[in-house]
């Protein structure tokens, strides 16, 4: 909730029926981040390849492309399985509900009716994880650049002090390297469960 | 300011004045205006400055060598010599610059330099100067000169220094000194290059080493390249001619030195090869002629090599000579050995032969002579022995060894056998001769003697063997008498078999003559006098045999006349028959007296027993023997008559008993009550047996013997019963009844006292004299008594009659009482039966009513089941949002809201939550009452069950002021097997229950352990453990009536209740439910105003498999499975083999967990990684545009891992905005099955656009028809590619679109017929 974030995250919320994503936008509404409705897995899957979501939230029971099969796609696809997803259900649900979520790979499975507050909680942690990993890639790239670069000079300037700068940039690649697994350990950290419950 | 130009001239008065007017003005002033000149000054005259003029002249056009002289004094003259000076300056400078020209130009001393100038200032400047110029000019190149000199020594480390000094040389000199040093090192490169290659190749021998000519430019490039090759070109020609000779060298004739060669390489090439030529045909020679000599043995052969000569000539004579040689000494040795070999051994060899060929020929030679002395001793010692027989004689052969040695021992060994064994054999014949057979021969033989010896030793045993016999059957048959024995000689022939044969002959014939005798004797004396001596017998065998055959003869007619009236007499009954024998006398004749009297008078006593026999047996008793007989017939005659007499009696008392016995029998038949039985009996018997009086006594059934006699029937009974002695129905026994019963034995009184009872008539009354008492058995049970009573004593005959007939009484009795309970079980069954089929028609009816009933009630409830879930499902849907957002609105985080509105937010959440609530206990209740409650036990600390408990109602208890404990008991188990959930449900249940009902005091929640004995439940009764859950409150408490029903559902303790205190009042009853899958119960008490108990009993293990946890409900369902799988279109049905990859290849690092059966792949992703495809796809960016979002999904995942990025649209107008934004995308996927604008149109509005004319636009759909790529092509697009996708495919489509100029496409690509020229947006 840092007051400094410049851009909106995107939160997919998905759901056949009205009533639920007017719900759930009066929950996250306060968020202040941008909402974009689903109505089916399909449009979910549909929204995934438009734009970037900070986090999903997904019905399980849906006709069609019911939740499971949703997250699955999502999870399966290399350029959205990172994002987390958090499924919801009804609380008559089968006691294996849960598990199959969860060895789809979802990163939290809650029980409808939902405390406002702890949606809202969960929601948080994924976005302030989003963020990060937006500052990371920004940085990444930022350091890709000036590597680029320090290359360019490099080789403009014959016969300087070439090690030097090949220690440099060995350097800064090192960085950008442990920059980026911090990255990808960030964005496929998922909250223990039970923390969450 | 010098002016070294200016020539000194000598005054000279012929130069005309006026020849430099102006010079004499400009002159220079400095040198004019000395001061002393002042002092001559004004009076100079002009003809004295004229020679000092025209010198001045002279220095001025170059000539330094002028000088004036002669000037008088004064002022020119001082001039003349500042004069002078001044040209000699100027001439020392022009002499010594030439000077040093002449030795740096024509001499090339470059050490030369100015000397000095006398002058001073700018003289000495300028000497400097040029020395320092010449200096700058000599240092590098005497520099240059050293290298120079070094490389012509050979030295090509030494460089050109450019520096001078401390200065760095510039310019040309510096270029100088670069080229000189490049030179250097080029020469210094080039030579070391070919000295290694030199070394290499000329001293280590290292063919095939090269210059390296990297670096090297120009001629030094075109001389190394020139050695580069003169070495490969010599490594080619010295390898090959190695080759040869390394060839030639393991004897390999067949290699030329082929390598193309020229000059003296060549030559050396030729010589080689002619010298291998040559070799060849040498060595082909000396191989046919050693083969021939060695191999196939042809001597003589001799080697013909042409044109050779030298040391090859002396060769191939020396290789024929010695072949000649060798021929000669073999063929004489083979000679000699040839005559060895035919038995003339007097040849010898006589060749020449030196070396091992005459150590082979004196060999050979004694071994010729060794042979012919040992022949001809063999021969003598076989003359001897063979042919004179002089056994014994012995071979000597003096000087023999080794193998010959062998041969004379063993000859000797021979001689001295063959002695031994005839030896031995002669002995053994003359023993044979003598009669001894006992003799064998033992001497060790072989061969033919062996043989002999065998025949000899056979023979001897054959002997023994005969002689043994012939011995044996005349022993047997002349001393023992054992007729028949025969000599059994094995393998014998010739006289011995006639021998053998004459003897068992006789022997034979001695037997059949005595047996016959013998026979004939038996039989008689057997008593058969059929039999005659046959036999053909002579002499005195012929007498005894006719004497034999008389003898018999009379016998046989005596014996057979004699048992002719035996058998009339004694087997036909013909009494009376007499024999008669003729001829015979003496003892004979007695004899057949004697049997004629016999005879006779057995047939009168016989025939007298005979009568009497034939009547009684014709039943006429009254007869008896009269004849008068003796002896043992007398005794015959009175049996028989006292056994007729017997007869008679015996035969009269039978009858009358069998008579009644079958008479009574008869009448007792056919009856069934046991009274008329006994009545019938009692009339019947008691007149049979003379009795007066009788009375029949009956067993009850079933009492114990001796007991229960009831009197049934009487005989002469009915008339005095004052006395009462009879007993009624119900006297117990009597004295002697009870005792036959008792004993089952007939008790008969003789002699009864006057007193014991009277027998009246009408006319009076006596006492019996006897009386009997017969028990009626059966299988011995007593079934009855019968008395009787006579004024006569009972006969024997009585008695047994009674003896017999109370058998039949009780057959009789036991059938009628059996009969009548059989009959009475029978009646009474088909009465129970009868009963039976109307109980079980009216179940029949009943159970098919419930039977229907319970079918509709299934599907009532089922209906009913499936009608809460759904409605529960229904009703909490929209609850689900409705409480999200009310609770939202009693957050009231903006403060919008009054707080009455507030208030009415709470209230709504709270009705929706109880809504909620109610709803989740009715589908709780009817997947209870449907059997669908699943109970999924596991290990469960009871400290968990009770932190949550503890968590979930403390604050609860806390806010209403009740104080809340929770005790465990001490031997409590610290770990349970049940289902958490379920526990908790419960006791969640009865604690809010209590903390509801509750209004002061508090709650407590107790675990203790108790004994599981005293339950209904069977899984309490039989568990280890069971807990027992109290929860106890100080509450309103519960009457007892409504105790009694407060776990049906819908039922709280008051109808009221509900109003003040909530709830739906499906808890206890949902907690019983859940309680009883648990393998427990909930037990309730309560006094109203003081407060509840409720106590949960579970064992503390649930036993496993309870309610049979619905088919599977245990199991995991297999993980993330989507609930359906979603294949493709027609993905099933399209499979080319080998189109579409195991997704794993792709997709491999995905979780494994998310089976991947339906997204399709590439099998060759490695091959899209790499090459062209890799340097084409990588990076691009490309437009799908579909509304099937799995297709899109699985495209973008495939094109992603190639490395293109995806961009997506719906909808066609979608993709034409996107191509708007984007206008870095290189291309486009096009499915042509999309709602609203089809993939056609899009394509055409795409092309319509100028910037997007030559986009390359690839088709997809999903139905391959013939039309549509036609249609595709037609409407814009480039290609086309039929879904589903086969992976490869499309992206070798797509690597032929993106980059058109490699144009080896995928072989099923037909180039499409609208040329199109797709430009590279890259």
């Amino acid at each position: 909730m840092s007051a400094a974030a410049p851009e909106k995250a995107s939160i997919l919320i998905v759901d056949d029926i009205e009533e639920n994503l007017v719900a759930l936008e009066a929950v996250l509404g306060p968020l202040g981040q941008h909402l974009v409705r689903a109505r089916s897995g399909e449009e979910a899957l549909k929204a995934m390849l438009r734009q970037d979501f900070a986090v999903v939230l997904l019905d399980v029971v849906m006709p069609g492309m019911d939740g499971f099969e949703t997250a699955a796609s999502i999870k399966r696809l290399d350029q959205t399985k990172d994002v987390p997803i958090i499924l919801l259900t009804g609380n008559d649900a089968p006691t294996d509900y849960a598990y199959r979520g969860y060895a789809v790979g979802v990163a939290d499975f809650l029980i409808k009716p939902i405390d406002p507050w702890l949606l809202r909680t969960k929601v948080n942690v994924f976005l302030d994880l989003h963020r990060k990993n937006r500052q990371l890639a920004a940085q990444a790239e930022q350091l890709r650049q000036s590597v680029g670069r320090l290359e360019l000079m490099l080789r403009e300037a014959e016969g300087a002090d070439a090690p030097g700068f090949a220690d440099r940039i060995a350097e800064l690649e090192r960085a950008i390297h442990s920059l980026r697994t911090q990255q990808e350990g960030a964005g496929r950290q998922r909250l223990p469960p039970a923390a969450l419950s | 300011m010098d002016q070294p130009g200016i020539n000194i001239m000598k005054l000279d008065p012929d130069l005309p004045a006026s020849a430099s007017p102006t010079r004499e003005l400009t002159a220079p002033p400095g040198h004019l205006d000395e001061p002393d000149l002042t002092s001559h000054g004004q009076w100079v005259c002009a003809a004295e400055l004229y020679p000092l003029l025209s010198a001045m002249n002279a220095l001025c056009d170059g000539d330094f060598t002028v000088r004036v002289e002669g000037v008088g004094e004064g002022a020119p003259a001082v001039m003349a010599v500042v004069f002078n000076q001044i040209a000699a300056r100027n001439e020392h400078l022009a002499r010594e610059l030439q000077r040093v020209r002449r030795e740096v130009v024509r001499h090339g001393h470059l050490d030369e330099r100015i000397t000095a100038s006398p002058g001073q200032g700018g003289w000495a400047t300028s000497v400097d100067s040029a020395n320092q110029l010449v200096e700058a000019l000599v240092s590098p190149v005497s520099h240059v000169t050293r290298v120079l000199e070094a490389v012509a020594g050979g030295d090509l480390t030494q460089r050109v220094d450019l520096h001078d000094g401390n200065r760095e040389l510039r310019g040309e000199l510096w270029r100088l000194g670069r080229v000189v040093n490049r030179m250097v090192d080029q020469l210094s490169l080039f030579t070391g290059q070919l000295t290694q290659v030199a070394r290499e190749v000329g001293i280590e021998g290292r063919l095939g080493g090269q210059a390296e000519v990297q670096g090297l430019s120009g001629d030094w490039r075109y001389v190394t390249e020139a050695v580069n090759s003169m070495a490969s070109r010599l490594t080619a020609q010295v390898r090959d001619i190695a080759v040869v000779t390394t060839a030639v060298a393991r004897g390999d004739l067949t290699r030329q030195v082929t390598v193309e060669a020229a000059g003296e390489l060549l030559e050396l090439k030729l010589t080689v090869n002619t010298m291998v030529d040559q070799l060849r045909a040498f060595a082909d020679e000396v191989t046919r002629v050693a083969g021939e000599v060695g191999t196939e043995g042809q001597l003589g052969g001799r080697a013909q090599v042409h044109g050779v000569s030298g040391v090859w000539k002396d060769l191939t004579g020396n290789v024929n000579s010695m072949a000649l040689n060798l021929t000669s000494q073999v063929r004489n040795i083979a000679q000699v050995t040839t005559a060895v070999a035919n038995g003339d051994l007097s040849q010898k060899i006589t060749v020449d032969a030196r070396g091992e060929i005459l150590q082979l020929k004196s060999t050979i030679n004694t071994m010729v002579d060794r042979l012919s002395a040992f022949s001809s001793e063999v021969t003598r010692v076989a003359r001897e022995v063979g042919t004179e027989g002089n056994l014994g004689g012995q071979a000597q052969v003096r000087g023999v060894s080794g193998v010959w040695k062998d041969l004379t021992d063993n000859v000797n060994s021979m001689a001295l056998n063959l002695t031994s064994q005839v030896r031995n054999i002669a002995q053994v014949t003359t023993a044979v001769a003598n009669g001894n057979l006992t003799q064998t021969i033992t001497v060790d033989a072989r061969g033919e003697i062996l043989q002999l010896k065998n025949t000899v030793n056979t023979m001897v045993q054959q002997l023994r063997a005969f002689a043994d016999e012939v011995t044996r059957v005349a022993r047997e048959v002349g001393t023992e008498g054992q007729l028949g024995g025969r000599a059994q000689v094995h393998g014998v022939s010739g006289v011995w078999k006639d021998l053998t044969d004459n003897v068992n002959s006789m022997a034979g014939n001695l037997t059949s003559q005595v047996r016959n005798i013998a026979q004939v004797a038996t039989a008689v004396a057997q008593g058969d006098l059929s039999k005659k001596i046959d036999v053909d017998a002579r002499g005195e065998i012929l007498q005894l045999k006719s004497t034999i055959n008389t003898m018999v003869d009379t016998l046989s007619s005596f014996s057979s006349e004699v048992t002719r009236v035996a058998r009339e007499v004694g087997s036909e009954g013909q009494l009376g028959g007499q024999a008669r024998v003729e001829g015979v006398y003496g003892t004979w004749k007695r004899l057949t007296t004697s049997v004629n009297e016999l005879a006779s008078n057995l047939t009168t006593q016989v025939r007298a027993i005979a009568e009497v026999a034939s009547a009684v047996a014709n039943g006429d008793l009254s007869r008896s023997i009269s004849v008068e007989v003796r002896g043992e017939v007398a005794e015959l005659k009175n049996n028989v008559n006292l056994m007729v007499a017997n007869l008679r009696e015996t035969t009269r008392a039978k009858d009358w008993l069998e008579s009644n016995l079958t008479r009574i029998a008869a009448l007792m038949q056919g009856h069934r009550d046991l009274v008329e039985v006994a009545d019938l009996i009692l009339s019947e018997l008691t007149p049979l047996v003379d009795a007066q009086f009788g009375a029949f006594f009956l067993a009850k059934a079933d009492a114990p013997p001796g007991e229960g006699l009831e009197f049934i029937a009487g005989y002469g009974t009915g008339q005095d019963s004052r006395d009462g002695r009879l007993p009624g129905p119900e006297s117990p026994g009597r004295g002697l009844i009870a005792q036959a019963a008792v004993g089952k034995k007939r008790i008969l009184i003789e002699d009864v006292p006057p007193d014991y009872f009277t027998i009246s008539s009408g006319l009076g009354g006596a006492s019996p004299t006897s009386a009997v008492i017969l028990p009626i058995l059966f299988e011995d049970q007593a079934l009855g008594v019968i008395e009787l009573a006579s004024f006569s004593r009972f006969s024997e005959v009585h008695l047994a009659f009674l003896d017999q007939f109370v058998n039949t009484i009780g057959v009789s009795i036991n059938t009628i009482i059996a009969n009548s309970r059989t009959e009475s079980l029978l009646s009474e069954s088909q009465r129970l039966t009868a009963e039976l089929r109307q109980r079980s028609d009216e179940l029949q009816s009943s159970n098919a009513e419930l039977e229907e009933k319970a079918a509709l009630l299934a599907t009532a409830s089922r209906y009913k089941s499936e009608f809460l879930a759904n409605m529960s499902h229904e009703l909490r849907t929209p609850l689900n949002s409705l409480l999200i957002l009310a609770r939202l609105l009693a957050d009231n985080p903006d403060g919008h809201l009054s707080s009455q509105e507030v208030q009415s937010a709470a209230t709504i959440y709270r009705a929706g939550s109880d809504l909620v609530q109610l709803i989740n206990d009715i589908l709780d209740l009817s997947k209870i009452e449907a059997g669908r409650m699943d109970v999924h036990p596991r290990k469960l600390p009871l400290t968990k069950v009770l932190d949550y408990v503890q968590a979930t109602f403390r604050p609860l208890a806390i806010d209403r002021g009740l104080t809340y404990e929770i005790a465990v008991g001490e031997d409590v188990p610290r770990e349970l097997y049940s289902d958490e959930q379920r526990l908790q449900q419960i006791l969640r249940n009865l604690l809010s229950n209590a903390l509801k009902f509750t209004a002061a005091g508090g709650v407590e929640l107790r675990v203790e352990r108790v004994t599981g004995a005293g339950f209904e439940e069977e899984t309490l009764r039989s568990a280890e453990t069971v807990l027992a859950f109290s929860v106890k409150d100080t509450g309103i408490g519960i009457t007892p009536e409504k105790l009694a029903t407060i776990f049906e559902a819908f039922q709280q303790s008051d109808g009221t209740t509900s109003r003040k205190y909530g709830g739906t009042g499906l808890g206890l009853s949902i907690s019983r439910e859940i309680a009883g899958l648990l393998g427990g119960r909930i037990v309730a008490e309560s006094e109203v105003g003081v407060g509840s108990q409720f106590t949960l009993y579970v064992p503390a293990h649930l036993p496993g498999g309870i309610p049979a946890a619905q088919q599977g409900a245990e199991t995991t369902v297999p993980a993330g499975s989507p609930a359906k799988a979603v294949p493709l279109p027609d993905a099933a049905g399209y499979m080319p083999s080998g189109v579409y990859g195991s997704a794993d290849s792709l997709v491999g690092i995905q979780a494994p967990s998310i089976p991947d059966d339906t997204w399709p792949g590439t099998t060759r992703l490695k091959e899209w990684l790499t090459g062209r495809p890799g340097r084409v796809l990588s990076g691009r960016r490309i437009l799908i545009a579909d509304d099937d979002i799995r297709n899109v999904f699985a495209l973008t995942q495939v094109l992603g891992r190639v490395g293109i990025t995806v961009r997506y649209a719906e909808t066609g107008r979608e993709a034409l905005e996107v191509l708007h934004r984007h206008p870095d995308l290189s291309l486009v996927l096009m499915d042509i099955m999309m709602p609203e604008m089809d993939g056609y149109e899009t394509i055409r509005a795409i092309r319509g656009n100028p910037h997007l004319a030559h986009l390359p636009i690839i088709a997809l759909t999903a139905k391959a028809m013939p039309g549509d790529r036609e249609k595709a092509i037609e409407a814009g697009a480039n290609d086309y590619v039929p879904k589903p996708v086969d992976i490869d495919h499309l992206l070798s489509v797509v690597c032929d679109r993106l980059d058109p100029q490699d144009s080896s496409p995928a072989a099923d690509l037909p180039a499409t017929g609208k040329p199109d020229t797709p430009g590279t947006r890259a």
